[in-house]
């Protein structure tokens, strides 16, 4: 199908090419998700966006899985980015006190929720995911020594969170 | 400062509980997943997964509608007329998240840009002649609370044998959902189909890529930025393809703003009229994205149409009646009566605004520590207040780098220093300010409001992180002032050591990031991170690294001619430990958000390039030599 407005093209890959795709990648993928922004449920839906984005382009990607990894990482970044920090303000203003929307009591997923996104990306993915530097650095648009920089100062700040 | 020599074995203990927790909130994930229990295994066919696929992919396969032949009937003013049939009669704007503007006639947008060239506003009519089976109509449904909350597009493709194939594509609705709508889609008399759902309406139909429009290019050496105002002729469908809902304040009003695959930035919205806007941005502009959103402004004609003509007619007012346009927060209503401030520790709301002259003006907390002053022209303790503040801005009680904004809010036109700017300006205020929106006659605006103001004057000051550090109402003394200012840093960033480069005239002391490197970078080049320059290894590749940030045509423009450095250039950094030599060895170009690779055992010396834009970002290496 081809819609002519503003040049956006949609491919139809084959089905059973995407399914195999879909196959191998789900389940990293929705681990990958959850981790990220702490939720089973939202991670499955960012998976699941993640993975339809992908599937849709599929014969025009030269590295699938990177871009796969990409495509989670950026969803689950703009997931914090907009929904995150709306509901933070309603609940907080609504109750007049801080709020946390993980609804943990795990001390370490409270403090990874309050570290800044590449950091929390950076050493969920290296040091739970086992990612190399060199995948991060490509799903978080940075350099691999940036993100080295992140993984230092995210344990750091896990460190301190978890002293406090 | 970094510290470099971390535990390791502390390291350990916080991965391993890292690991713990990540596994323990993913099991869940895990368990929908595998059927054998193992984190890793692939989906088991037929399983969940797959139906969910399958249910998917329905989203976006066309199907077959019993239609009968459409036509559709195009005209150049009016989108959308309304019949017996149609359920959506009522057609109104999804609502604004932001000020509403007066909608007497025509929308027009223009980018007030210093640097853009604007080009003569050119008009498509409708429908060029398209060979049989004729062109595609193109019809939106959004659900109520907004496009973020659901959309249903429908494109419908005429066929040569008269039955036409539909193809829909939603977003934000559940599968049941989209295909219990799509169920409802029946042909209609005045539109050419109609969603009888009371949940959904109506908001764009018109011909795919065709209707109707006005557009305006601006261009500049960098690149181009394109506005178009017109019917609807298919702006949703990248949105809904999976370009994403990033909703953006655009001339105060809700956009969605997108990245095409060449990485241009588009903007989409519905005007308070019903006509569609978008607003394109080359790539090569990218990064200046949101200063150009920004710089779009609203413009309405009395109701005549919008030409080259009329928009020229528009007169800017001497004083723009311009008012806080997007205010995004809510705090709670400061209670002086009460020991703990709920309000501290909250994320201070973000605001964009106007002053008396139409200049645009910001409160971004993201920007660090910052006052925000609540004044109103009629009150007696503003007046009292106001000089005061200025003393402590001058002798350094409120400190000389620490922004301040004043929100003239509550004007009252039957007050006898009415108008407010004139007030202002008696008071000898030549600071920033932002002119709250006009509620009524010495009602509280919505910037005063969203900062929980109880009276004029209040004072909240902004720290780091940009949550709220302090509040204050009434007369303030000085002690009270230092009182409220006293969990900022109490002065500029430390300098960390001294950078001399003779030959493009740099010997700026270099600062820490302990205002964040936005500010920070305001005192002069920022030492980012790494180890010391002192600290790096003479003439071998270690792991280790140093970078200094300097801007590149603000402040001071400590790094204006850092592209002038070439391999074999020597300059100079001084700390407490001595002074060390380094010799340029590379210099490389990168994507600013992305940086360039590093090299092991340098000194990286970075600045945004070209200049006056963020676009690229410049890298010097220098190697220590002995």
């Amino acid at each position: 199908m081809q819609t002519g407005t503003l040049g956006v093209r949609v491919g139809m890959t084959a089905i059973s090419e995407f399914d195999d795709f879909y196959r191998t990648h789900r389940a990293n993928a929705v681990r990958w998700a959850t981790a990220l922004v702490g939720s089973p449920e939202i991670g499955e839906e960012i998976a699941q966006d993640a993975l339809h984005a992908v599937g849709r382009r599929l014969s025009t990607l030269d590295n699938p899985a990177g871009y796969l990894r990409r495509t989670v990482v950026n969803r689950a970044a703009s997931w914090h980015r907009w929904h995150i920090r709306e509901r933070r303000r309603v609940a907080r203003a609504t109750a007049g006190q801080a709020t946390s929307y993980t609804s943990t009591t795990n001390e370490m997923l409270d403090a990874l929720a309050v570290l800044p996104y590449k950091q929390r990306a950076a050493v969920s993915l290296r040091y739970w995911a086992d990612w190399t530097d060199d995948q991060i650095a490509d799903a978080l648009s940075c350099s691999p020594s940036s993100v080295r920089v992140l993984l230092h100062r995210g344990l750091a700040a896990l460190k301190k969170e978890i002293a406090e | 400062m970094n510290e470099l020599h971390d535990d390791v074995s502390s390291n350990n203990q916080v991965i391993a509980r890292l690991r713990s927790a990540l596994n323990e909130v993913t099991a869940e994930a895990n368990d929908v997943v595998t059927a054998d229990g193992s984190a890793y295994s692939s989906l088991p066919a037929g399983g969940i997964g797959g139906a969910r696929w399958l249910a998917i992919a329905a989203a976006t396969i066309l199907f077959f509608g019993a239609a009968t032949a459409i036509v559709v009937h195009r005209n150049h003013q009016t989108p959308v007329t309304s019949s017996p049939t149609d359920p959506v009669t009522a057609q109104t704007p999804p609502p604004p998240t932001t000020t509403s503007l007066p909608v007497t006639g025509d929308m027009w947008y223009t980018l007030v840009a210093q640097d853009m060239n604007a080009e003569p506003i050119e008009t498509t009519g409708c429908c060029p002649s398209v060979p049989p089976p004729g062109p595609n109509t193109v019809l939106a449904w959004a659900a109520s609370g907004g496009f973020a909350d659901g959309v249903l597009l429908l494109l419908v493709q005429p066929t040569l044998n008269g039955d036409p194939v539909l193809k829909f594509m939603s977003y934000g609705l559940s599968d049941a959902r989209a295909a219990d709508l799509q169920a409802k889609v029946v042909p209609g008399s005045g539109f050419p189909y109609v969603l009888p759902d009371d949940s959904m309406e109506l908001v764009g139909v018109g011909t795919e890529g065709l209707g109707a429009q006005r557009s305006q290019r601006y261009s500049s050496d960098l690149g181009t930025v394109t506005i178009t105002v017109g019917e609807y002729r298919g702006q949703l469908t990248p949105l809904v393809l999976g370009a994403g809902f990033h909703p953006v304040t655009i001339a105060g009003w809700r956009g969605y703003r997108y990245a095409d695959e060449a990485g241009n930035v588009h903007v989409v919205w519905r005007t308070p009229t019903g006509s569609w806007a978008t607003l394109e941005i080359s790539s090569t502009l990218a990064d200046s994205a949101d200063g150009l959103i920004a710089a779009v402004h609203a413009q309405v004609t009395n109701g005549d149409p919008v030409t080259e003509d009329t928009v020229s007619q528009v007169i800017v007012p001497a004083v723009s009646d311009q008012t806080a346009v997007g205010v995004t927060g809510q705090l709670p209503r400061f209670d002086q009566s009460t020991a703990v401030d709920p309000a501290v520790g909250m994320p201070a709301p973000s605001v964009v605004g106007f002053d008396y002259d139409g200049n645009e003006i910001r409160i971004d907390p993201a920007e660090g520590p910052q006052v925000v002053m609540f004044q109103a022209h009629w009150c007696p303790h503003c007046a009292a207040n106001l000089p005061k503040v200025m003393e402590w801005m001058a002798d350094g009680t409120i400190q000389s780098w620490l922004p301040v904004t004043l929100v003239s809010t509550a004007e009252s036109p039957t007050a006898a220093n009415y108008p407010a700017n004139k007030w202002l300006k008696d008071m000898g205020w030549t600071g920033r300010v932002i002119r709250d929106s006009n509620e009524g006659d010495r009602v509280a605006g919505r910037v005063a409001t969203a900062y929980g103001a109880p009276g004029y004057p209040t004072l909240v000051v902004i720290g780091i992180d940009g949550n709220v550090l302090a509040r204050a109402t009434g007369e303030l003394s000085q002690a009270d002032m230092k009182q409220l200012l006293a969990g900022l840093p109490s002065g500029p960033p430390a300098v960390v050591g001294r950078l001399e480069i003779p030959k493009i005239k740099v010997d700026w002391l270099v600062v820490d990031t302990s205002l964040g490197l936005k500010v920070s970078a305001q005192s002069g080049p920022v030492f980012v991170g790494g180890a010391l320059p002192t600290e790096l290894p003479i003439g071998q590749d270690m792991d280790v690294y140093s970078m200094i940030y300097g801007n590149r045509t603000t402040y001071g423009a400590p790094f204006l001619d850092l592209d002038l450095l070439v391999v074999g250039d020597t300059f100079t950094w001084t700390d407490e430990s001595g002074t060390a030599t380094f010799e340029v060895i590379s210099t490389n170009t990168c994507p600013a958000d992305e940086g360039c690779p590093g090299i092991a055992g340098a000194l990286v010396l970075t600045t945004p390039d070209p200049k006056f834009t963020a676009k690229d970002a410049l890298y010097v290496f220098a190697r220590r030599t002995a």
